[in-house]
């Protein structure tokens, strides 16, 4: 009798757990991937307790880039030229055949999702089209720019006739005409790398370059990439930059991460605003943005303190565990949304995709949202 | 009344001098108090502070002790080996000398390694292997971690110029790089630009 009623009272309790979990943490949307209630907010990015997992690619990767067209498609820069993965980054196959052993440092894409652009370590700029029949055909579009200087930062403009790449100490300008690119060197950064470039989605003339640890730490053009000047309203004089994200939301807002030197903001009006509460050193490498209801969720990677998630105004949050120490340091970031929805990161040791806790009941319909980028 | 009138004004002025006095002799003692007690409060910054013998010479034996500290200075806002980066700092030795070399970390936030290897890698994205057996620190890739002192040896067997770098995936790329050159004789020598 005693038994019996122990035994029913865990069994309670483990159905009233149960609920629990499955009420207020791990509940399916139709947004993007699940919600859960976290500091009051309503949490739309990916579960924050879910794992990391190697998948097949285990060569050091420089970069990440999701396919603009199709949103199971990732692309990797890595030492060992591009590759390609066509499910979300469960298998990877050679995208670029005469790149190989060619390392590959930055990655950038058209909006028409027909380029893709290539930054080598030797100062190459690798230009990739689609043909007509599945695959894709590669070709150096420049002499090397600099003395053999990596192109740590390219950005196609939306329709590719334009290229912005940056290297250490110069930002340079590709046009192409007539089947011919071009190139010239538009602003000098003294001895410093041009980290991170970004054209604006809602203003085709602008775009943004980010300037490691000299001053200017952020510089931006109106006209299309050929003058530029410094856009530092609210910034350190000085910065450790990283990346730049203009994510394609309503508020039209620019992300600046840095190595230690904070995650910034730029609003409507030119300032730039700190939002680095929550993460660790105040620092981030990659980062990327997911558009959901009304807001963007972003994903940061870190140099070896693991990926962090944000929304709206609330601090950011860690993903998951591991991808901790410097070797796990995050190079790349980038969102598949097909098959399932997961957050990829590249590093010195290879590319790793996140899993949610409960990966079978993630819905597959809702990557439609991502189509819409 | 007349010698009490002429005294007493004399006898103020005394004790007034000898008020101020003590107050200057009061304001100086504490002054000295608060500034030792602030200068145990906080250190001065590195710049301030005499710098690390970076390298000595010993001809004797043919060994050149090196200290790197990693983020000595915010020189490229921290990303430097004893406050030099960006091909700064050249360390020469001759072909066949010992290096001894003493690695730390100064950054509380990030882990830093060194490894000597080959002069193209310091625009490169990565790996860096040794151009001489030992020639890193414990887990270069990694990183050290603040407050870890780690000491290693490596023989400079090969004529040559090669970079000092920093080998934590995203720290070279940054400019964490320096030159080690290795001659056909002569001592050891460490020059900053």
């Amino acid at each position: 009798m005693t038994v019996n009623r122990t035994m029913v009272l865990v069994g309670l309790v483990t159905l009233l757990l149960a609920a629990g979990v499955l009420a207020g943490k791990v509940v399916v949307t139709r947004e993007l991937t699940a919600s859960s209630a976290h500091d009051g907010v309503r949490w739309q990015g990916l579960p924050l307790d879910g794992y990391w997992q190697r998948t097949a690619l285990a060569v050091w990767t420089n970069s990440l880039l999701t396919d603009p067209l199709h949103s199971s498609v990732i692309w990797a820069g890595t030492n060992d030229g591009v590759w390609r993965s066509s499910d979300g980054g469960t298998t990877w196959r050679r995208a670029a055949t005469g790149l190989r052993e060619t390392p590959i440092v930055s990655l950038g894409a058209t909006t028409t999702g027909d380029t893709v652009i290539a930054g080598g370590d030797d100062g190459t700029v690798y230009r990739g089209t689609r043909l007509r029949e599945q695959g894709w055909s590669w070709q150096a579009i420049n002499r090397p720019l600099g003395q053999d200087h990596p192109i740590f930062s390219v950005a196609p403009s939306a329709h590719g006739q334009v290229v912005l790449a940056g290297t250490f100490g110069s930002l340079y300008r590709g046009v192409s005409s007539r089947g011919r690119w071009a190139w010239q060197r538009v602003d000098h950064t003294q001895d410093a790398a041009v980290s991170a470039i970004v054209w604006l989605p809602w203003n085709p003339q602008r775009a943004f370059a980010a300037v490691f640890g000299v001053r200017p730490a952020v510089i931006s053009t109106q006209d299309g990439g050929r003058s530029w000047h410094p856009d530092v309203r609210g910034l350190p004089p000085i910065l450790p930059t990283q990346a730049l994200l203009a994510p394609s939301t309503p508020s039209h807002q620019l992300i600046l991460t840095t190595m230690g030197g904070g995650v910034w903001r730029r609003d409507r009006t030119g300032t730039w605003q700190d939002m680095s509460a929550g993460l660790p050193a105040r620092h981030a490498m990659p980062i990327v943005a997911v558009p959901g209801n009304g807001t963007a969720v972003l994903y940061a990677g870190t140099m070896g303190y693991g990926i962090y998630a944000k929304q709206g105004g609330s601090t950011w949050r860690r993903l998951g565990q591991g991808m901790m120490g410097g070797r796990y340091t995050s190079l790349g970031l980038a969102m598949a949304l097909r098959p399932h929805p997961t957050l990829l990161v590249g590093t010195a040791l290879g590319v790793f995709r996140y899993l949610p806790p409960h990966p079978h009941i993630l819905p597959l319909r809702n990557a439609a949202v991502a189509e819409s980028r | 009344m007349n010698a009490l009138s002429h005294h007493h004004p004399r006898a103020r002025r005394r004790r007034l001098i000898g008020s101020l006095a003590c107050a200057v002799a009061g304001a100086a003692v504490l002054a000295a108090t608060l500034s030792a007690a602030l200068s145990l409060a906080a250190p001065p910054p590195a710049s301030q502070t005499a710098a690390p013998k970076w390298l000595t010479w010993n001809a004797g034996t043919h060994t050149a002790s090196l200290t790197l500290i990693a983020d000595y200075t915010s020189a490229i806002s921290g990303y430097n080996f004893d406050g030099a980066g960006k091909g700064k700092m050249t360390v020469t030795v001759p072909v066949g000398a010992h290096v001894n070399v003493t690695f730390s970390n100064r950054s509380a936030a990030l882990t830093h390694g060194f490894v000597v290897t080959s002069y193209a890698k310091r625009t490169s994205t990565g790996p860096f292997p040794p151009a001489f057996k030992g020639a890193s620190s414990t887990n270069p890739t990694n990183g050290t971690t603040k407050g870890k002192t780690e000491h290693h040896s490596f023989v400079a067997g090969k004529v040559g110029k090669y970079a000092l770098l920093c080998a934590v995936p995203g720290h070279v790329a940054t400019g964490m790089w320096d030159v080690f050159q290795v001659v056909k004789s002569g001592a050891a020598k460490i020059s900053f630009k």
